[in-house]
Order: C-alpha cells, then structure tokens, then sequence
C-alpha cells in the first residue's frame, strides 16, 4: 500500500513524555486524505506535542507515528518538505520582510510556487514587502498560512492559527484558504482549543483529553447523536439523577441534560420518571456537545470550565 | 548546498548589524589604545595581544549570540519547522561563527597593517606583521573560550549570560589545572601540549553544543536544564579525563621491585655488608623515586613505604645501624624544589620507619652536637693578639688573613683548612682535631687545592693542580699519593671509606684499597643509566656490587667470582 492511498497519517499506540509528565497516553489516531481534523482540547492536554511529532520536531518514544507513509523520527526533513506548517506563532528575524521569509523557504521546498504565493498574497490582502515587524497577530498569521501553502503540499497542519485573531480575520482565512484546500481534497489537521473555531471547516473531531483520545468521531455524526434536552423536577431539592451519565447543569428544578450519543429510551425513561414534572429538546451548539464529552459530572454554571468553549 | 547557503546567509544577516559595528570599534578602539597606552609604540605588542584579543572578544560576542538569541526570541520554533536536520541548522551557526570571525580578523589585521604603514612608518608596520604568527598562536587561547561560550549560548537564553558562563567554564578547568600539582606526577605539560588541550576542550564543547542543540525550544524545566548541563558536562569533561589522566600518571610514576623500566642507583652500602640502599625510579622520570633496600644474602628487596627519600648526607646510620633519611615534600604546590621536610630513621631488617622527627627537631638535635656541622666558612674574629677563625662556637687557632672554607669531617672532632703560613707563601692544608685541639700540616705546598673527607671521614683527599693525595685523618700519615693525572680517587655515594674507586676517565676502573695500597681491576660496566659511581660501591669485606645496564645487580668478589643479587622481569 503506498502512500497515495493510505490515510496520510496513522497513529498507533503513541505515548510521549517530558520529564515526569506523560504528556500522551497510547494515543490511537488515522487521519483520512481529504478530511478536515479539528483537533481539540484544552491546553496542555498535548495537542501542539501530537502535531510537533507529526513533523519529526519532537521524537517519540513508545508507538507509532506514520505520516504520508513516512516514520517522521526517521525522515523527518521529508516529511516536513511534503507538509505544510502553520505555527502557533511565526517569529522571525526583525531585518526580514515578508518576502524575505518566502525567499528563505523557497530552497527548502522543491515543490515551491511563487505563483500560488501571489495569489495568496493577493487573497488575503498582505503586502509582501512589509517589514514582519510592522505586521499586526492576524497578519503575521497570514504570512505564517501562505508560508506553509506556497509549496503546495498535500497535507496541512496548523497548530492554533486563529488563537488570538479577530472574527474578521478568522473569516477571512477561512473562506479565502481553507474552504479552498478542502475543495482540492487535500488533507488539513486544525489544531484549536475552540470548537467555534473550526466547526465550520472540520469534518472530523478528534478531543484530546489528558493526553488520550477522548472522541474520536465524524462531525456530522456527532452532531446526529448529540441532543440537548431540558428536565423539570417536582421538587428543586430532590437528590435524582438522569439515566445515560450525560454531562447535566442543575439550577433548583431545571436540569439540562447534554447527551453526546443519545439513545431514545434515555427520553422515554425520563419521561416516566416521577420526579419529573416535563421534558423538552432544546437547541444546542458544539460547545454544549464537547462540555458533555468531557465532563461526567454535573456543575453549576459558575463553576463550569468550558474546555472547548468560544473564544 | 544552495540550503545550507541560504542557511549562512541568514547567519550573516542576523549578524551583520553587530558585525559592522565591531567592524568599526575595533579600529577605533586599537587606535585609541595604541596612541593613549602604547605611546604609537610596540606594534608587535598590538599584534600579539591586543588583535588577538579583540578577535576571540568578537567571536566571543557573535557565539553568544548565534544560537541564544534565536532560543529567546522565539525564531528556532520557525527554524525548527525547516525541511532540514538540527545538525545542519546547527554547522551552519558555526559556519557562519568561523567565517565571520576570519572576516573580522583579516579586516582588523588589514587595518592595522595600513594604519601603521600610512599613519606612522612601514616599519612599524612590518613590526606588526612580524608579530601576527605569534598573535594567531595566542588566538588558540581564546578557542576554547568560544567554544565555551557556544556551548552555553546552546544552554541559555541569554548572550551575556552565556559569555559569562564560558569564561567560568574555562577559568575554572583553567584553575583546576594550575593547582594540580603536575611536578608530582611526573607530568608538566609543555605550551604546546597545554594549548592541545585547549583545542581538545575546544573540541569537547563544540560536540556538546551539537549534542544540546535541539529543535526549537527545550521541553525540560529551564532550571532544571540549566542545572543539568551546565554542571553536568563541564564535569562528564573534567571527571573522566582527570581519572584518565590519574590512573595513566599512576601507573607511569609506580615503581615495584621486578619492573623492567627501572633505573637503579646505588646510593648506600651498610656497614656489615648485609644491606645495599637503592633509589629507583621509572627510566626517563627522575622526579619521584622509591628507595629499595637490597638484603645480600639473600637477593630479598624491601621498597620503603614512602617517596622522595634521600639519605642524610652527615650522619647516615644510628648508633642501632638503623638508616637515617629525609624525606623530602616541595613547600607548596607551585614550588619546583623539593625540600627535606621529615626525618626518617629506618630499620633494614624490615623496611619500617621507626623513628620520625620534623625538620625542625633534627636542626635542634644537631644544634645540640657541635660536631655535627657540615661545610662551612669561618668567621675571622679580630683578637686583641691576631686574627683567628671561628667556626660554630670553636676557636681555631690559626692566624689567617683571609677567610677560608673550613671543612668538618663527619668523624666527629675534625676539621680541614687551608692557610698560607705568610703572605705570598705556599698554601698548606691543615687539619685540626677539634677536640684535642692540636693541628698539623698534612700537605705542604698544595697550591691551589680542595680537599674532600671520606664518607666517614676516616680519610681525607686533597687534591691539588698537580697531585692527588689521601691523608689519613687518625694520624696525618699519608695513605696514598699520585700524579693528579693519572687517575682520580673517589669514593662515591657508598659509605666504606676503605675502598675508593680510581676514575680513569669518566668511569671507574679500579678499586684502591687504602689500608694495603692494593688496586683491584673493576668490571666492565656499560650503564649509562647513572652516574657512574652511583653505579658500584665497594662493600667493606671488598666485594664490589655493579648496577649493570639492564638492570641487574651483581656482586663480585675478590676472588673474581660473580653472583646476580637483583634482576627485573624482561621487558
């Protein structure tokens, strides 16, 4: 099987450490060509050390790491030709402009084009002989995505590229590049603590949570099987608890209760429940749909960490 | 290639700013030193210490910085997203760290050059040319420092830092190997292999920042990083190599009776004949040696438990026979001297020290016995009736006019001078015995003569421009009497005074035994490891003990038999 019709990247069995801290636990991962990863998880939670050995800047220790058929450990200078990055945040030398860091990559890169760096140049309205420190957080992320697409690559992976950036600015990118490179069918891995972030590009969602994979899962399906519901109770100071564990916020007799893979009996269950006066569906968004994966306990909303909330 | 290119054209360019720069002080600042401190003066002076140090300060700065600067501002995450391995970012910061210091030093070497030629003379400015080969030798110096600072400049984030982390790198192995005491150990390192090791150092640091330099930032506390190595390194170099160095010193000084690259000297026979004091050291190392004792019967040899012993020149045995030595220690670790500090009195019969006394205490024993003084000169002491000398509390009464070496024999109450009876008349030796206060003239017009007593001072040799005469101390009477050129009697380092050896050129080649007047023809020796007289000694019953060239010891006795006592393993 060669790479060209393989999943661009395949993890198996990763762990990684720094020191005393496991960072990643037998992390299990395929990334399928074409598809837009989001993936997500509080920081810390080892998203940015998933990518980096993805791309050989960090090598692992027990597992398997595998991208475009290549051991990123072993040739990773390949790997990294045939892939393009988009750091967390791209510094660089204050005597450089923005050309002059295209310049620089250009020798490194075979597959460069200059054209393509034009017209994204052009796409999202940078100027190209600005001096990098003049440039504001949502161009230096600007400047970062052209970098890592001008040689074309096959696979994309950026580490946090909207962390920081504006709406505007977010919108920009996504229209202009992304939805692009989804059309080609190339493969891009989005790392982002926020689900807003990429809810409107990612076709797949994998949550990290301290260092594991915690949801692994298509994002259409996810949202299929996720449902919101609201409870009632008779009495606001009933101990009760719903059936299913789903992730709950209890204020006196309103409970909402946020199932990830929502079974119909859970409803018809609560339903013939005499602690409760009703029960309804209510909209929800992503957010809801992640709090629920990672958390197994009820919460007041005060103390309620949003591990995937908006920005 | 064209990536690597690309690669030191970044280097370049980070460091153009502070590279120009320099480029400009340093002229400014040779200019300012050479007219204010060197008075347009010393040229080569300029070229041997002040170019070279500006140069190992401006690699010194760019090494700070080279790899630092991009850890603390962030760039090494956009370096370490490059298709390319650490090791080529990393040779291509050291690519530019040579060149751009060669592009420096050729810049400030060609200003000085023309700043001497134009500004004052060409000859100053061949002054300054002819002192640059000795100024690139002094550059060697600042190579570890770079280093050093490279590799601290891998460690840390911050360029001063790591300048400052280099220089106490280096100060302190600098330090360390100042205080080891190298004339110890056999070992001091002449200024070439000390600037090899320098490079070596050089060597190490440089593959220790390879090792520490990683892709983008570190993921270890930075504490913790910093601890581990800065101080682990500097001692995964120092402790190794100084336990490298020890065990290769250790077995280079150790000396064991059987080795076979020892040197061997005879330095003392005992009176009975039964024990012979050797001093053996490794072949081509003569600053620390061991003392053997040999026990001739039986060829058994006992090594002395401690180092430097020498024996003591005035009175070599006790009254038990148990031998007197110094042990000698240098005064401190920089002294190239060694100097007696411990007195040992040593039992033959089994090799143990049974008495010691500090320096200190053996002065105020032999302060105790008048007799007991080696060499000295007289002191005139004007008398009311004439002038006599005084010598360590004695009167001898002897009218001189000059001062004149008074010699003490080491039979205790005798003393040797020399005098002329009036101005312009011949010398005559004198001999005094100090405790019956008598003299008398044992040889009459010796001229131009120096006496010499017997190792016990039953005999004394004076020895003049034309004659050599051994008088014998107990009664004045001469022993023996021969043309100067003939031969030259010497009794060596061994301590029978019966028998002293004839030197007919530079070895031995009899035996005079100066009780009968007889000669004995000596063996052939072709060791030149030694002196020769510290090569045979002459035992009191008349056997004589060689020190042959391949290490063995053998005894010959008067009837011509030969018998090995000692003979080390073959190499």
């Amino acid at each position: 099987m060669t790479h060209d019709h393989a999943d661009p990247i395949v993890v198996r069995a990763l762990s990684h450490r720094f020191g005393r801290q496991e960072i990643l636990k037998d992390v299990d991962l395929r990334v399928p060509r074409g598809s837009v990863t989001a993936l997500l998880g509080r920081n810390g939670e080892g998203k940015t050390t998933l990518l980096r050995l993805m791309i050989g800047w960090l090598n692992a220790a027990p597992g398997h790491i595998q991208v475009l058929g290549l051991d990123p450990a072993r040739r990773g200078p390949d790997v990294r030709r045939q892939v393009g990055y988009v750091p967390d945040s791209l510094e660089l030398p204050k005597w450089m402009r923005v050309n002059d860091w295209f310049r620089f990559l250009e020798p490194f890169y075979p597959t460069w084009n200059r054209s393509e760096e034009a017209r994204l140049l052009g796409a999202l309205d940078l100027d190209g002989n600005a001096k990098v420190t003049t440039l504001s957080k949502g161009q230096r992320a600007k400047h970062a995505l052209i970098a890592a697409l001008a040689h074309e690559p096959q696979l994309l992976l950026m580490d946090e590229p909207f962390s920081g950036l504006d709406p505007i600015v977010r919108h920009e990118v996504l229209s202009a590049v992304l939805g692009h490179l989804k059309d080609e069918g190339r493969t891009v891995v989005v790392v982002s603590h926020s689900i807003t972030d990429v809810e409107r590009i990612a076709d797949r969602v994998v949550l990290l949570e301290q260092g594991r994979v915690r949801l692994d899962a298509d994002f259409e399906d996810l949202q299929r099987h996720a449902v919101r519901l609201a409870v009632t109770l008779w009495d606001p100071y009933v101990i009760w608890s719903p059936p299913g564990h789903p992730a709950s916020v209890r204020e006196n007799e309103d409970v909402t209760l946020t199932y990830i893979d929502f079974d119909q009996r859970y409803e018809e269950a609560l339903r013939n429940d005499p602690s409760v006066a009703s029960v309804r569906r209510v909209s929800r968004d992503l957010n809801d749909v992640f709090r629920a994966a990672v958390a197994n306990e009820s919460a007041t909303p005060a103390e309620e960490e949003a591990p995937c909330a908006a920005s | 290639m064209r990536c690597f290119l690309t690669l030191l054209q970044k280097e370049w360019r980070d460091a153009r700013a502070i590279t120009l720069a320099s480029a400009i002080l340093a002229p400014l600042a040779l200019v300012a030193a050479e007219h204010w401190f060197l008075r347009e003066q010393y040229a080569e002076f300029a070229a041997v210490v002040l170019v070279p140090g500006l140069i190992g300060l401006f690699a010194a700065v760019i090494a700070s910085d080279v790899i630092a600067a991009d850890v603390s501002t962030r760039r090494s995450h956009s370096m370490a997203a490059l298709p390319t391995s650490a090791r080529t970012l990393w040779l291509s910061k050291v690519v530019a760290l040579v060149a751009l210091t060669l592009l420096f030093g050729a810049w400030v070497h060609l200003f000085e050059i023309l700043h001497y030629g134009f500004a004052q003379s060409w000859d100053r400015a061949s002054a300054f040319t002819a002192g640059i080969p000795a100024g690139l030798t002094n550059l060697v110096i600042a190579v570890p420092i770079v280093a050093a600072v490279l590799l601290f400049s891998t460690l840390l984030e911050r360029g001063f830092a790591c300048v400052c982390g280099g220089v106490v790198l280096i100060v302190g192995i600098a330090a360390s190997a100042f205080l080891v005491d190298w004339h110890a150990l056999e070992f001091v390192p002449t200024e070439t292999e000390a600037r090899w090791v320098g490079v070596l150092l050089a060597a190490v640091f440089l593959g220790g920042s390879a090792m520490a330099f990683i892709r983008g930032p570190v993921h270890v506390a930075s504490l913790l990083r910093r601890s581990v190595l800065a101080f682990a390194l500097p001692l995964a170099v120092l402790v190794p190599t100084t336990v490298a160095t020890a065990a290769v010193l250790v077995e280079r000084r150790s000396v064991e009776p059987g080795d076979p690259d020892v040197t061997l000297k005879l330095i003392e026979t005992s009176d009975d004949g039964e024990h012979l004091i050797l001093n053996a050291w490794r072949r081509r190392r003569d600053a620390q040696h061991r003392t053997w004792v040999l026990h001739v019967p039986t060829g058994r040899i006992t090594q002395l438990p401690h180092t430097n012993l020498t024996l003591d020149q005035r009175i070599r045995w006790t009254d038990e026979g148990h031998l007197r030595m110094w042990q000698h220690e240098r005064p401190s670790r920089f002294s190239r001297k060694l100097e007696p500090t411990l007195h040992r009195t040593i039992d033959l019969a089994t090799g143990q020290v049974v008495r010691t006394r500090s320096y200190d205490q053996v002065v105020a024993d032999e302060g105790n016995n008048p007799f007991a003084y080696d060499t000295g000169w007289g002191r005139i002491e004007r008398r009311p009736e004439k002038q006599i000398i005084q010598w360590h509390g004695h009167d001898l009464d002897v009218e001189v006019q000059q001062r004149v070496p008074v010699q003490l024999s080491r039979k205790p109450g005798f003393a040797v001078h020399t005098q002329s009876a009036a101005r312009g008349a011949a010398t005559q030796v004198v001999l005094h015995d100090l405790r019956a206060g008598t003299s008398k003239v044992v040889v009459e017009r010796a001229g131009t003569c120096n006496t010499y007593f017997s190792p016990k001072g039953e005999y004394l040799r004076v020895l003049s421009s034309s004659r050599c005469v051994i008088v014998r101390v107990r009664d004045g009477n001469v022993a023996w009497d021969g043309a100067r050129s003939g031969c030259f009697p010497h009794w060596g380092g061994g301590s029978v005074d019966r028998f002293a050896l004839l030197f007919g050129s530079d070895v031995p080649t009899r035996v005079l035994d100066l009780e009968t007047g007889q000669e004995r023809e000596l063996a052939e020796n072709p060791n030149s490891y030694g002196a020769p007289w510290d090569l045979v000694h002459a035992r009191a019953s008349g056997e004589i003990v060689q020190i042959h060239s391949d290490g063995s010891i053998r005894l010959h006795e008067s009837d011509g038999d030969e018998r090995t006592l000692y003979s080390p393993r073959k190499e």
